[in-house]
């Protein structure tokens, strides 16, 4: 009897620590958007009534979303890509692997610069073209950075987590081994429709937590657009940023409310993801 | 009420923690008003072999090079006291002594503060401050005292609560290579941003909505429209015409006015770069320090509108929870030396104006203040001076910033 009380209770501490380790930080942030979002509901009506009323929050999280959802599918397509075409063990592959994983230990801000850099009106891209007699002014370059479609912080975005979705691809990859990819080759598949059938939806099951994870993340990155996004949306991060430091106190309850917004998109995200895993068992 | 809840929260927190940490309770300090009326030598004696904190923007490297490797070697060497510069500034400082006001804690940990405008007024309105000091400080004889800029903090009176610590006015910076006749008035101005569409633009941060404050002055009657304290109707007569202005040459701004960069630092990658051709700064000689440093080029040189353009004051004060308040006056009348006001102003270590009258000075010192400041790449101080305009309530500006960006941006 002593031993079966002693294995529940081994059962449960490591889930109880997990819980408390994980889940009071989450509550803790989360009670205090709560009360900061309250707080600020002394003037001109609550907080969240102006939030939904106004206009610049909607295209704040509309540009966010963009932002996330195009960087993410990119940065997708080219893991699977990655994935389909450098899985093998020639040292030509190996070698073409260690090249795409060098973004991953750049920090985001030289990311956003070496973008910036690159991109922008008076960039490298753009001296090239002047060099070659394409352009006479950096006006008429086009406007990749700082730019109402956010191509710039996108690009950073694919630059950044490309890598590391191609990583869990080849790893997973290499778990679950070529076994019936080759099956299906040896039942008359072509190598295309072995790949679509077989070898892709593999990777995507595998691959479902990790692409939550980077929209999630991108979604509420601020490195990135404080360097390359445009001023007008704002992206999420950026807008909650300036109502929390405007000078008129009744703009930080806004602030608390709008980081709400954020967290439930973000949480949104995850119940979808979990809503296509249980679909799919 | 829910703030309220926040605040006993962060106050049982910090109750806690103080219990934790000791069973004493230290006594209140001597503040900087009680130590005032004592004779400047006492002071001395009492400063010596002391700590001063000191919270302060610590944004610029050049500013901080100043404090940390030229003013705290000297204040150690000649009154024995270590001189540490840590961040704070703004909103952060009121907070931090609201919260160690409410939580009883007697002994707070910053003895000296850079500051100015709606920071002060918040500080002092809640008695966060000490003073009045400033005025039995032996270099306060010298100060500018007859400055409107100096004697006038965002229009409160300093009252002996804060020291001045330097000037700064607002600039247009131009490329002199690139634009040799540059537009020296509104309407100049105006023309050339029609005629070089997408060559001008303004930072959607502090200083671009000062560069604006200053064109509402000019277009409203000047500042003395704007003074005593804020008013309603006066700001929306001014606003609309501030923006209507601003709509009619969206089409000719950067981008077409669709996008505006971050800060000054974008506004003067953009202008290095040669996106646009004027960047701005709120100090007059950033222009000529930048150039140095290598980050505008060569031929950067400053230019004041002479429709006027804002200037102001940034100052020291001094908490009433100080620990070290001796520390930090011998440190804010070091500061206020002819030998730490002419560092500071050098093009090469931060160019942040005098608030001393130079006839004050020996001739010695007025020697080598000249020799800085006639510099023939900076703007000249008599131009500066003419052309300055001081700032008004601080709700214009907040108010000005808001509107811009629900409407403008």
């Amino acid at each position: 009897m002593n031993s079966s009380i002693v294995s529940t209770r081994q059962r449960w501490l490591p889930l109880l620590a997990a819980g408390l380790l994980l889940g009071v930080p989450i509550a803790v942030g989360i009670g205090y958007l709560v009360i900061g979002a309250i707080g600020g509901g002394n003037v001109n009506g609550s907080a969240l009534a102006r939030v939904l009323r106004d206009g610049a929050v909607w295209r704040s999280a509309l540009l966010s979303l963009w932002i996330a959802g195009a960087g993410t599918a990119l940065a997708l397509g080219g893991a699977l890509c990655i994935a389909l075409v450098l899985n093998g063990d020639s040292k030509m592959e190996r070698f073409a692997r260690t090249v795409v994983a060098l973004p991953l230990p750049v920090p985001n801000v030289a990311a956003a610069v070496a973008v910036l850099l690159l991109l922008s009106q008076s960039g490298w891209l753009s001296r090239v073209a002047a060099q070659m007699h394409m352009i006479t002014t950096p006006a008429q370059f086009p406007a990749l950075v700082l730019d109402p479609w956010a191509i710039g912080v996108i690009v950073a975005v694919v630059w950044k987590e490309l890598p590391f979705l191609a990583l869990v691809a080849l790893s997973l990859q290499s778990l679950r081994g070529r076994a019936l990819t080759d099956a299906a080759r040896t039942l008359g598949a072509t190598p295309w429709q072995a790949a679509r059938t077989v070898t892709l939806p593999q990777l995507m099951r595998g691959l479902a937590p990790s692409v939550i994870a980077v929209f999630v993340f991108v979604l509420g990155s601020l490195e990135l657009p404080l360097v390359l996004a445009p001023s007008s949306p704002l992206v999420l991060p950026m807008l909650i940023q300036e109502r929390r430091q405007a000078l008129d106190a009744a703009s930080h309850g806004e602030a608390y409310v709008i980081a709400l917004l954020a967290t439930a998109l973000a949480v949104i995200a995850a119940l979808v993801h979990e809503a296509l895993r249980s679909d799919e068992a | 009420m829910t703030a309220d809840l926040r605040r006993v929260f962060v106050i049982g927190v910090v109750c806690a923690a103080a219990m934790m940490g000791a069973c004493s309770r230290p006594a209140p300090p001597v503040t900087a008003a009680a130590l005032a009326p004592l004779p400047w030598d006492s002071i001395l004696r009492r400063a010596h072999g002391t700590t001063v904190i000191w919270r302060m923007w610590r944004g610029d490297p050049s500013v901080n090079k100043f404090v940390d490797l030229w003013v705290a070697p000297r204040v150690l060497a000649e009154y024995g006291i270590v001189l540490q510069g840590v961040s704070g500034q703004g909103n952060e400082l009121v907070e931090q002594l609201t919260i160690e006001k409410q939580s009883g804690t007697p002994v707070g940990r910053a003895s000296l503060l850079w500051l100015n405008g709606e920071t002060f007024g918040a500080l002092r309105s809640r008695q966060l401050l000490s003073g009045p000091w400033s005025q039995v400080l032996p270099a306060a004889a010298l100060v500018d005292s007859a400055s409107p800029i100096i004697s006038r903090d965002f229009e409160q009176d300093p009252g002996g609560f804060e020291s001045p610590y330097g000037t700064v006015q607002m600039a247009l910076i131009y490329d002199s290579a690139r634009t040799p006749k540059p537009p020296r008035t509104l309407d100049q101005l105006t023309q050339w941003i029609r005629a070089h569409p997408g060559r001008f633009t303004y930072d959607q941060s502090f200083t671009g909505i000062t560069f604006l404050k200053g064109v509402m002055y000019a277009q409203n009657g000047g500042v003395d429209t704007f003074k005593g304290g804020f008013d309603s109707t006066t700001y929306v007569t001014a606003r609309t015409r501030l923006f209507a202005w601003l709509d009619s040459l969206k089409p000719f701004l950067w981008r077409q006015g669709t996008q505006y960069p971050a800060d000054v630092a974008a506004m003067h990658r953009l202008f290095a770069n040669r996106e646009i051709d004027f960047s701005l700064s709120y100090n007059q000689n950033e222009a000529v320090t930048k150039a140095v440093q290598g980050v505008l080029p060569t031929s950067s040189r400053a230019l004041v509108l002479r429709d006027g353009t804002l200037a102001n004051a940034h100052y020291l004060a001094i908490p009433a929870n100080a620990p070290n308040a001796a520390g930090a006056m011998v440190v804010a009348n070091f500061l206020l030396s002819p030998a730490a006001q002419l560092e500071k102003q050098r093009p090469t270590v931060w160019a942040d104006g005098t608030v001393l009258d130079l006839a004050r000075l020996p001739a010695g010192w007025r020697v080598r203040f000249d020799s800085v400041v006639n510099d023939p790449r900076l703007v000249p101080a008599d131009t500066l001076r003419r052309y300055a305009r001081p700032e008004v309530s601080p709700r214009y500006h907040e108010r000005l910033t808001d509107d811009w960006r629900r409407m403008i941006r």
